[in-house]
């Protein structure tokens, strides 16, 4: 069948398009060609027959145009055809062809960071795959056009997030150990470069991170390998996917959400008191049937921690199992509805001490300054003392919803987390030193509201307490206390689609940190907010 | 952007980590310490610790007391000095003191703490906020530059004739290096003037108040004390001569550079039967690890100082 007037159409639609970059993407995405010749600058084909001549050249009706989330084009209503018209036709689509292929050689090539769980392999160098959305003469053109590090295949994405931020809590003074009390500042909080490079069965990742967070520092923060079975569904993940390396944790969502997608600053604080970081080593097992998902894995149980200094190392041979089952349902611009629950079984580490040598000690009793005998104390060494290990678990659930209306997405999360010994990094559970175990609960509900695709505002309201079972002495006695800390952020910014965004956020934090003048626990002055600039390539 | 303005104007939390007095187990209050002298209660009965007599920069000196049993918490302040309170909570009972409340603090006292008798203060608070009267603590807080004297507490007694004393303000391990007039290197190994041709040097030479005796080796061999003075005492007027004092930087322990003060504290007759130090700065520089020479050189020249 010959080029079609709804190709035409659709071609000037794109053109148009193009012309403006917020949407090239889109209708780069969207365009549909009807059979289209496999080489686009060859000749028309010589045999191609005219549309049969009407008697009557009654106006014909404008082919439809197929759904394109580009600013409408203008129809073009078609002239009347014959077959000297067709011929110039031709020749008016072969230019618009080939200026079409070099603006889209032009446009920069949009990166989409694939979604661990769902791979798309692209195809190899010097092929066009079947399942690709792109017209296959763009295909071919491209194809043409590698040059030697584009037959690697390799596809590299990354951002930067600069960002001010300030803290009630900061100070120009430093803190015992000598760290800076001072928290308002500029810094780089993320900066992250990734190269992914996809096989037919098999994909690797590398993902460098860089920031200044406590000056500046670079470190690994994804290195995997995976084998998978791909869907034959295009865009659902594979049926089975091996990934082995420095990866994703499979719990919860907000963990696996990412921050270049997270539109809030940083997670919740138990998120962030359970997972110092996001990935961990070990195996992991993922996949999706239909709506469900699922992954598995077994870690290390020590994940990443981006602080320098911090200690990351293995000290006990038991791994952490940790997984999550999931559905996902979604159906483009009309609605999104996923969740899933999360599990984590593990072993934590008290460390023993280490034998001490005796030593002589002074003790200024008299503080005069002077020693005499009477100050001066043996202290024996001390044996050591064993290390030991102790159980911890957690268990999570998450929902989320979306859907879309004329203003833009409406979306609304919330998971809910029940753990005991979890806490990682900031109320750091030791059972083993405070004698009984901590049990922790963490929740939070958020919703984001997109203002046309350039805007938008949230809100998340979250709550952590590291340790229901938490008593106090106070006067003589030992009464229940208080540990939760709620947050309540909003949020609001500027975004340009997969090029980046701007926003403020707003951290209220509500705890009981402070004494008052009778010695009773209030509200510490912590709140804080940040200005963030993320730029993604 | 004026969001932002405004946001920046907030009023930032003080911790009390920039005090001069600090109390460990305490929370900062900014705002005068709170009191009711009329009030029966709540009372803090009974306050004090061997730290009666303290140096500027002193630190963990302990005090602990007892309260009426409806305290609730003791604030702690030294009124001369800071900008706010302390609140301790207090403990359980003394079921040997009619069950009055346990309370104890530890205390840092910075240099900027002002030498001379000064009162501790503790008041009890109940459990709706009322403030009872306060209690005083004595405590007699020496100056850093020479402490084995208590004039600073007592205008009555004379001050040293003289101190010779250089300061600097990170953790360094530099010396003070004086030459005598009689050519004697006085150091942290030589630490006084005291005439060493016979060794042992006689105790009566060193004893003797125009003899010069070094304070102390502060941070020596990097293990940092955070002292960071020496100072060379005469109880009484040296011997006449040119006294030539020099900075010398044993080990930077990892500093990238250190500034340094001499100066020179003189005995001052006020004609009333008090006494007063008065304070001449006399030199400051820089030292950069290239000056760290260990003890083969005098180290840097700063100044000669001459008594009549």
């Amino acid at each position: 069948m010959p080029c079609s007037r709804s190709a035409v159409v659709t071609l000037i639609a794109a053109l148009c398009a193009l012309g403006s970059p917020s949407w090239a993407q889109e209708a780069e995405i969207e365009i549909e060609i009807e059979d289209t010749p496999a080489e686009p600058a060859a000749p028309p084909p010589a045999e191609a027959p005219a549309e049969p001549t009407p008697v009557e050249p009654a106006p014909v009706e404008p082919a439809p145009v197929e759904p394109v989330t580009a600013p409408p084009a203008e129809v073009v209503p078609p002239a009347p055809p014959n077959a000297p018209d067709d011929a110039a036709l031709r020749d008016t689509i072969a230019r618009l062809e080939a200026r079409l292929a070099a603006l889209e050689g032009a446009q920069p090539e949009p990166v989409t960071l694939p979604d661990p769980e769902a791979p798309t392999a692209p195809p190899a160098a010097g092929e066009i795959a079947a399942g690709d959305p792109r017209p296959r003469w763009q295909q071919t053109v491209d194809a043409a056009r590698r040059r030697w590090w584009d037959k690697l295949d390799l596809r590299i994405s990354g951002y930067v997030q600069a960002q001010y931020e300030h803290h009630e809590l900061s100070e120009d003074e430093i803190s015992p150990d000598g760290a800076a009390l001072n928290q308002d500042r500029f810094l780089v909080r993320r900066g992250r470069l990734r190269v992914d490079r996809f096989f037919k069965y098999a994909h690797v990742a590398l993902e460098i991170d860089a920031n200044t967070v406590r000056g500046p520092f670079v470190s690994v923060r994804r290195a995997e390998a995976s084998f998978f079975l791909p869907n034959k569904v295009a865009g659902l993940p594979p049926y089975v996917m091996v990934t082995a390396g420095l990866s994703e944790i499979p719990f919860g969502f907000e963990l696996r959400q990412g921050p270049r997608n997270r539109v809030f600053a940083e997670r919740t604080a138990g998120s962030l008191a359970f997972f110092r970081g996001e990935p961990d080593v070990g195996l992991r097992v993922s996949g999706g049937v239909g709506p469900l998902r699922y992954a598995f894995a077994v870690q290390n149980g020590v994940p990443l921690d981006d602080r320098p200094n911090a200690v990351t190392t293995v000290f006990n041979h038991q791994k952490t199992g940790v997984g999550r089952l999931g559905f996902e349902l979604r159906k483009p611009e009309r609605y999104e509805l996923s969740g899933g629950v999360s599990f984590l079984a593990g072993t934590g580490f008290h460390a023993g001490q280490t034998e001490t040598k005796s030593t002589l000690l002074w003790r200024d009793v008299n503080q005069d300054g002077n020693v005499t005998l009477n100050e001066l104390v043996a202290m024996q060494g001390q044996a050591a003392t064993p290390s030991a290990t102790f159980p911890r678990w957690g268990l999570n659930a998450d929902l989320q919803l979306g859907f879309y209306s004329p203003i833009g997405w409406t979306r609304a999360y919330g998971e809910v987390t029940v753990a005991t010994n979890l806490d990682r990094s900031y109320y750091v559970a030791d059972p083993i030193a405070t004698g009984y175990n901590l049990r922790e609960l963490s929740w939070y509900g958020a919703l984001l509201q997109d203002i046309t695709p350039f805007a938008f505002v949230g809100f998340r309201g979250e709550a952590y307490d590291p340790n229901a079972d938490l008593f106090e002495a106070r006067r003589g006695l030992f009464i229940p206390a208080e540990s939760t800390e709620f947050t309540l952020t909003p949020v609001a910014g500027l975004q340009l689609p997969r090029r980046g965004r701007l926003l403020f956020q707003y951290d209220h934090v509500i705890d009981h940190l402070g004494r008052d003048v009778r010695g009773e626990p209030v509200d510490l002055p912590n709140d804080r907010w940040t200005l963030r600039l993320q730029v993604e390539i | 952007m004026i969001l932002l303005s405004l946001l920046l104007a907030c009023e930032d939390y003080d911790s009390g980590a920039s005090e001069p007095l600090r109390v460990r187990e305490g929370v900062f209050h900014p705002g005068t310490l709170p009191e009711d002298p009329a009030a029966e209660a709540p009372l803090v009965t009974n306050a004090g610790g061997v730290g009666s007599i303290v140096t500027q920069g002193q630190s963990s000196i302990s005090y602990a007391g007892l309260t009426s049993p409806d305290t609730f918490s003791v604030a702690v302040a030294m009124p001369v000095a800071g900008d706010g309170y302390w609140v301790v909570p207090v403990g359980g009972p003394d079921v040997t003191q009619n069950n009055e409340l346990i309370f104890q603090v530890t205390v840092d006292y910075g240099r900027e703490v002002p030498f001379g008798l000064q009162a501790l203060s503790f008041v009890a608070i109940d459990g709706e906020g009322r403030p009872g009267p306060r209690y005083d603590v004595t405590v007699c807080v020496l100056p850093e530059t020479a402490n084995n004297n208590l004039a600073a507490c007592d205008p009555g007694t004379p001050p040293q004739d003289a101190v010779i004393s250089l300061s600097w303000d990170v953790d360094v391990d530099l010396d003070l290096v004086v030459v005598a007039p009689d050519g004697k290197i006085v150091r942290g190994k030589w630490p006084t003037t005291a005439d060493d041709t016979t060794v042992p040097i006689p105790s009566t030479a060193i004893n003797d108040p125009t003899t010069g005796t070094l304070s102390r080796d502060s941070n020596a061999d990097c293990l940092i004390d955070s002292v960071r003075r020496e100072s060379l005492v005469f109880p009484e007027a040296p011997a006449e001569g040119d006294y030539r004092v020099y900075a010398s930087l044993y080990a930077t322990c990892g500093r990238p550079h250190v500034n340094y003060l001499v100066s020179l504290f003189e005995r001052a007759d006020a004609d009333d039967g008090t006494w007063t130090f008065v304070r001449s700065d006399l030199a400051q520089g820089e030292l950069l690890p290239v000056h760290a020479r260990g003890t083969e050189s005098l180290g840097t020249y700063v100044t000669t100082i001459s008594f009549p």
